[in-house]
């Protein structure tokens, strides 16, 4: 085995681009001439390894391209979307609790006075796409692996999945993409077996379903975890030694990106155990349980850097953790679990299930011996030098050498172009109609709002016996979010929830404030607060002008939600280029624009928390916010088969005013049941409190607080944000106005009869249901 | 090598089995009456066919509800057999060659524990057994579209 040199010097521009096709690297010609430069400035030709090196270190995945290019927006320049307006944002609150954001692989944010708890939300969709089920498992794996990577233990996981419909018609599929049902169910099995085998309480969640998603389905893997503060460490020393620990490296994942663009041929007969695995979950769990010993044996920890080996494998581990400092690496002494792999396949492969730690000498011995307790493999691989370089060695010779300054910060910044394309619509003005019990029906059993029991139950939610409020509520009803006790003799919680408006893309700025609402509002619903965000992008094609420039209008609600509800965010990801063409067809579409973004509370007491179930007869329902005329991307329209009108908005300050209230209510005792109105609007909210509770409701649309509506249909299925529905305990009104102010109506009350009774503008009943029939609507889509 | 398939026993359910055939169904109009599962063991090793009935017995199947069979392993599929049917098609599905198996390697080290140390390495797979008027051209399809993923697995049927 040795590194092959690699004629650079001297080629042409095409030749550059030859090069970096043939090797997959997927380096553009400014990048190739960097490459170059370097490599004549060192007077020599490069090795397999080192281009491959600069591929990994420059790759979209590892430098996010896009987010730190320039783009040139409207005439506006934008040196840095993430830095101008998203960690801006986060920078200018200040906030004394912020721990380490943007700067590692999960972002931190205290607990309580000894505790700190990190946060991660990664995608894997083309991975997911190709194998469901592996792809879902180590999308699992790998950001369980990220909270590792700080150090900190995995106590819940969140995941939130966009397919097309299930119910998409198999001779409209395109060729080589897996039916929605056949992703979903592969999904759902590879998230369930990852999380219960680890032991990790899957215990919130979410599913978008649009057409637009049938070549490109979404998994988005979130994680949290909880860590004593003094034992985070980040500062591997020159001397320390590379220890690997954890699976054995073998041709996973290499090129795997590469791989995922080609179009799949069913007759494909090649073993393809490189671009698609199969997580170990068991593996990964001796492995965590390894490190925490090792974390813990001490007051300090055996290790003075950790940190997981993911995309890029140990070139980005190894690049990233010796940064400051230099590295050699030997990597004939990392375990395969076959023979035959080249050096720099060793060096990117992204074998699952391994941590990489930076260990001091005088405890090598310690930490080896510990994983060997825990049936897993450790390794020294390497060593932190002083000489700012990175070295890679096979079998005693030298086959790479870098400068680390060079490989971190050399590569040339993107520009890009982008423009904002925003079509108004006319609203359809539909008529209006006697009576919407069949439309709230049809809402409650369309895929995004119908009950997803069939997967809640399929996931261990209560491993770890931490979690409080869990996501099926009451007699069967959604939660709004999760609600955890991570310390077993504390009372103090974290919650948590998400957000996200697909549906919404026709404006994308108002699309992302309505996601950023959203997750705070479901937080809000049990009653969290502090609250802290972390953004989630999957996009179309960024070169595509219109593409990037939604992306800079969403970037910019970020920015303005996060000042406003003074909510930073502490970590983010994206993943770009998903497109697809259907039937043969030149230009390609881009997924709907869909920004994910999780919302991290804190609630002092979760006895105090909160649930959306109904639970007395007689008390007073109120509704806070106001409704207005906003129907475009909807779920009536969608179910009406029509479109236009406006997408909603979001009255900042309005907004954050009337949470702050709603909160302080909920810790007066004043609240009984809370649900946020978000798909469906009213009448689907109203319907799931309903049958969660097993009582009745009675509303007046005439006392919803609104703004210039005259149909019925808008009031009851507006989309608009900020709006809750609250159950308050009786006796317990005047409290309740005075403390939100003109931010509330009082609508109506539960009632004992069963059924959901609404009585429209012109005082008729609209809706009179029974709520065994709703909950019947609601659960019979997913009852697989 | 050997192989050990576990399936349900007559008077109980086969969850995956009925998933399966809904979801054969949900493919189109075949003719399928039912479908039973066995999940399929490949266990490569120098074993008494002692050695393979106590793997079944004390660590592959749940007594109470399932039943398993053994047999030598046959390249071409006869130790199949032992799913009991008649006009019935038998797909078997195996993850391909390099495909991380993790329950095939908590397995093997299970039989270990077990105290059996002969075995090498157990790949894991499913047996399907699909009762029902079908052509080949038919079970081609239901392989393809429902019960293997080409990319990661390899399906092979035969008719009994």
């Amino acid at each position: 085995m040795d590194a092959r040199h690699i004629e650079l010097l001297g080629k042409s521009d095409t030749e550059l681009l030859e090069i970096s096709r043939m090797f997959m690297l997927a380096l553009n010609l400014e990048e190739m001439q960097k490459v170059q430069d370097y490599f004549k400035r060192h007077g020599r030709n490069p090795t397999d390894i080192e281009l491959e090196t600069f591929a990994q270190t420059w790759s979209e995945h590892c430098v996010h391209k896009t987010f730190r290019g320039n783009i040139e927006y409207n005439g506006q320049k934008i040196n840095n979307l993430l830095k101008s307006y998203i960690i801006k944002a986060t920078n200018d609150l200040r906030m004394p609790w912020c721990v380490h954001v943007f700067e590692d692989n999960a972002g931190i944010v205290e607990f309580n006075d000894k505790h700190n708890i990190a946060v991660k939300v990664e995608t894997h969709n083309h991975p997911s796409a190709l194998d469901p089920y592996g792809g879902a498992g180590t999308g699992s794996g790998g950001v369980f692996r990220d909270v590792m990577g700080v150090g900190a233990k995995p106590i819940m996981s969140t995941d939130i999945l966009f397919f097309a419909p299930p119910d998409y018609p198999h001779d409209k599929l395109p060729k080589g993409v897996l039916h929605p049902k056949r992703l979903m169910k592969g999904v759902v099995a590879g998230i369930r077996d990852y999380g219960n085998r680890m032991g990790i309480p899957t215990a919130n969640g979410g599913f978008g379903f649009h057409e637009g998603y049938v070549g490109n389905p979404l998994v988005y893997a979130g994680c949290l975890g909880i860590m004593p503060k003094e034992k985070y460490v980040r500062d591997a020393k020159p001397g320390d030694k590379i220890v690997l620990a954890g699976g054995r490296t073998g041709r996973d994942g290499i090129h795997g990106v590469t791989f995922a663009s080609l179009e799949l041929s069913t007759d494909s007969k090649k073993t393809s155990s490189g671009a698609v695995q199969i997580g170990n979950a068991i593996e990964e769990k001796r492995v965590l349980d390894g490190q925490l010993k090792a974390r813990d044996v001490r007051d300090v920890p055996l290790y003075s850097a950790i940190t997981d080996c993911g995309g890029g494998g140990l070139s980005s581990a190894i690049g990233e953790m010796g940064k400051k400092t230099g590295a050699r690496v030997w990597l004939d002494k990392v375990p395969l679990k076959y023979d035959g792999l080249e050096p720099w396949e060793i060096w990117i492969s992204e074998a699952q299930e391994r941590m990489l730690l930076a260990v001091p000498e005088e405890n090598v011995a310690e930490v080896l011996e510990i994983f060997r307790e825990e049936n897993t493999e450790a390794n020294v691989i390497g060593e932190f030098t002083s000489d700012k370089k990175l070295t890679l060695m096979f079998n005693d010779k030298t086959i790479g050498e870098l400068d680390m300054g060079f490989l971190h910060d050399g590569f040339p910044k993107a520009e890009k172009k982008a423009v904002l394309k925003i079509s108004e619509k006319k609203d359809p003005d539909l008529q209006d109609q006697k009576d919407f019990g069949m439309d709230v029906k049809a809402l409650l059993s369309s895929p995004t709002i119908a009950s997803k029991e069939w997967v809640i139950r399929q996931y261990d939610h209560e491993v770890q016996a931490k979690t409080v409020i869990k996501p099926i509520q009451g007699l069967g009803g959604p939660g709004d979010a999760c609600v955890l006790r991570p310390i077993y003799d504390e009372w103090k919680g974290v919650v948590v929830s998400n957000g996200y408006n697909p549906r919404f893309s026709g404006n994308p700025y108002n699309m992302a404030l309505s996601a950023i609402d959203e997750a705070m509002r479901n937080n809000v619903c049990c009653g969290g607060r502090r609250i802290a965000l972390l953004d989630n992008f999957s996009w179309g094609n960024p070169e595509k002008p219109d593409r990037l420039g939604a992306l800079v209008e969403a970037v910019k609600a970020c920015h303005d939600g996060s000042l406003a509800f003074c909510a930073p965010f502490i970590s983010g990801k994206d993943s770009l280029y998903n497109e697809y063409s259907l039937g043969g067809a030149k230009d390609t579409i881009s997924i709907p624009y869909t920004l994910v973004i999780t919302a991290v509370g804190i609630i002092p007491d979760v006895r105090k928390a909160v649930t959306m179930d109904l639970k007395m007869a007689g008390n007073p329902v109120y509704m806070v916010g106001e409704t207005k005329d906003e129907m475009d991307g909807s779920h009536y329209y969608m179910i009406k088969h029509v479109d236009g009108g406006t997408v909603p908005g979001v009255d900042l300050a309005k907004a954050k005013e009337s949470m702050d209230s709603l909160v302080e209510a909920m810790d007066a005792g004043l609240v009984r049941a809370c649900h946020d109105c978000s798909e469906g609007g009213l009448a689907v909210a109203a319907a799931e409190m309903c049958f969660a509770g097993g009582l009745g409701m009675r509303i007046d649309l005439d006392n919803v607080q609104q703004k210039c509506i005259v149909k019925n249909h808008k009031l009851l299925f507006s989309e608009s944000n900020s709006r809750f529905l609250v159950e308050v305990a009786k006796g317990k009104e005047d409290e309740f106005e005075n403390l939100m102010g003109s931010h509330v109506s009082r609508i109506g009350e539960v009632t004992q009869r069963n059924n959901l009774l609404v009585a429209g503008l012109n005082g008729r009943a609209i809706i009179d249901e029974d709520i065994d029939d709703l909950r019947k609507a609601w659960r019979k889509t997913f009852d697989w | 090598m050997w192989v050990v398939g576990v399936g349900y026993k007559h008077e109980h359910r086969d969850p995956a089995g009925e998933n399966a055939k809904a979801d054969i169904l949900g493919l189109g109009s075949y003719d399928v009456k039912n479908v039973k599962t066995l999940q399929t063991y490949v266990i490569d090793g120098d074993l008494e066919s002692g050695d393979a009935e106590r793997i079944g017995r004390e660590l592959l199947a749940d007594g109470v509800i399932q039943y398993f069979k053994f047999s030598h392993f046959s390249d071409d599929g006869s130790h199949a057999a032992f799913a009991s049917a008649s006009n019935a098609w038998i797909v078997e599905v195996f993850f391909r060659p390099g495909v991380m198996d993790p329950v095939g390697l908590s397995v093997a080290s299970a039989i270990s524990v077990l105290g059996v140390k002969s075995v090498r390495s157990v790949r894991t797979g499913t047996t399907y057994v699909i009762e029902g008027d079908l052509s080949e051209s038919e079970v081609k399809a239901i392989c393809e579209k429902c019960l293997a993923n080409d990319l990661i697995q390899t399906y092979a049927y035969r008719r009994i």
